[in-house]
């Protein structure tokens, strides 16, 4: 029977085998790190190690790769973030393993029993503050993720990077949600939302985007969630607070050396946010006149009503500890803004 | 029983944090860091999950850690005592609350290199782990820690 059924087989088609011949460097092997394993980073090695200045192509074609016959590399849409100074980071493979490794669970990782009992106003206090966070990371969801179907292949250390500022995103969305809602406070307040329309609607450039949401809005994010955890009523806020902002200085860290190698490499381009950052923060401005952020946070941070004229002085210690950051940063990044900063925030300074 | 502050007892602690799942569980790290007690300086290299090259350093060393973490004497024993009594940091001895309080700030790259120092932040939670794990060592304190001879 097993003799028939093989004469009955019909005859093997001439193999092609060209795909044989389609490798830029074989036998190219990547170093295994004993404790870390094989990384994103590691693996640019050899031939494979080449980022290149412009990424011609505009499909989905990966890195290294070949387009099938008959395919030419045109644009299929999209992807018109080509040039390595629109987008590029030396850092973004090694932050992308970071995010992974360090990826946390709010339905696991946070003790939520031990946040209940709290005076009402301390709780109401906390869930507007929620909100605003809430929203602020579903802002920087849509803000991010427009933007990465424009980023070519060409720099997919970027792109599974941002993924990865995505999920985390996605996760500060839902864990000040869980945070407002657990103890009964519920939603508050949406914030007045100049910053965030800003943010989605800045088209410049994904650079630009980037300074904005990573940088303006960015350092202001972590500043709140680290004065959060440090004058915590619970563990619950003060675990919450600390491990978000782990995750925020990492979108912060892509920034700073994304930023840094656009300066460094368009020139005028530093010029240029210098004067865009002063209108920005006039946009932030508008916002922060707004007094139910600061109210809510001083409510917090003086342990009630009762103390918010201490807390007063806390949020103001807040607000000035993040402009020094925020200019910090941009120092190193090569933006010396410290000249034309907006007299909003030089109020903050002295204050 | 290690001396703080001491190769020994930075040793004895990074036993502890390679062995334990909860930093393990927090992720990989990748950060030069140091501490500063009084006059002596110590170094440690926190590279994926190993934590090594525990040394002592000269002040100037510094300058090549990514960032290095500085209070009064009095103020060390005190987030270790507290650290001892709670079997981690009261609030407000924890590394976030105490580079948010103090006058000066905890954390410092000592190039004035903000990069480097967000290190701090970004991989906050396995050093806090770490500090807190040295509940578990029986410490003896050697304050204000003069410089070594």
């Amino acid at each position: 029977m097993v003799q028939e059924r093989q004469q009955e087989r019909p005859p093997l088609p001439s193999l092609d085998m060209s795909w044989k011949t389609q490798t830029i460097q074989w036998g190219t092997r990547a170093p295994v790190h004993k404790d870390g394993g094989l990384t994103l980073e590691a693996i640019n090695t050899g031939a494979y190690a080449e980022i290149p200045d412009y990424w011609e192509d505009r499909t989905r074609m990966p890195r290294g790769a070949f387009n099938p016959p008959g395919s030419s590399g045109v644009a299929i849409g999209g992807y018109y973030l080509r040039h390595k100074s629109d987008l590029w980071a030396d850092n973004a493979a090694e932050l992308y393993e970071e995010a992974i490794s360090r990826r946390w669970s709010s339905a696991e990782s946070i003790p939520w029993e031990k946040c209940r009992g709290l005076p009402d106003d301390v709780e109401m206090a906390i869930a507007q503050v929620s909100t605003e966070l809430s929203q602020q990371a579903s802002i920087e969801i849509e803000v991010v993720s427009s933007w990465l179907q424009q980023m070519s292949y060409g720099y997919h250390e970027v792109k599974v990077f941002l993924a990865t500022e995505n999920f985390d995103a996605g996760r500060h969305f839902e864990v000040f949600r869980k945070r407002a809602l657990v103890n009964g406070g519920g939603l508050g307040l949406e914030s007045p939302g100049q910053v965030n329309r800003m943010l989605l609607e800045s088209r410049a450039g994904w650079t630009e985007t980037s300074l904005l949401v990573h940088i303006l809005r960015g350092v202001f994010t972590r500043t709140v969630y680290r004065y959060l955890a440090a004058y915590a009523p619970t563990e619950v806020e003060m675990l919450i607070g600390r491990r978000a902002a782990q995750d925020k200085t990492r979108h912060i860290a892509y920034a700073m050396q994304h930023i840094k190698y656009a300066v460094n490499h368009v020139p005028g381009q530093g010029r240029a946010f210098n004067a865009g950052l002063t209108q920005a923060e006039l946009v932030a401005a508008r916002d922060d006149a707004d007094p139910v952020l600061w109210e809510c946070l001083a409510c917090i941070f003086g342990g009630g009503v009762r103390g918010m004229d201490a807390g007063m002085k806390v949020v103001a210690r807040l607000r000035r500890t993040y402009v020094e950051d925020y200019l910090q940063r941009l120092a190193w990044i090569g933006i010396d803004h410290r000249a034309a900063l907006s007299p909003e925030y030089v109020r903050l300074l002295e204050a | 029983m290690p001396v703080f502050p001491s190769t020994e007892w930075l040793e004895a602690v990074a036993q502890r944090a390679m062995a334990d799942e909860r930093y393990r569980r927090y992720g990989r790290v990748d950060a030069l860091v140091g501490i500063k007690v009084g006059d002596r300086q110590f170094r440690m290299t926190f590279d994926v999950f190993d934590i090594r090259d525990i040394r002592e350093i000269a002040n100037e060393d510094l300058r090549d850690l990514d960032f290095f973490l500085l209070m009064e004497p009095e103020r060390w024993q005190a987030m270790l005592d507290s650290v001892k009594a709670e079997g981690h940091a009261g609030l407000d001895y924890t590394l976030n609350t105490l580079d948010l309080k103090l006058p000066d700030g905890l954390a410092i790259n000592a190039m004035g290199d903000g990069y480097r120092m967000d290190k701090f932040f970004r991989f906050n939670e396995s050093l806090q782990r770490f500090f807190d794990l040295s509940a578990e060592v029986e410490t003896t304190f050697e304050l204000p820690a003069p410089a070594a001879d």
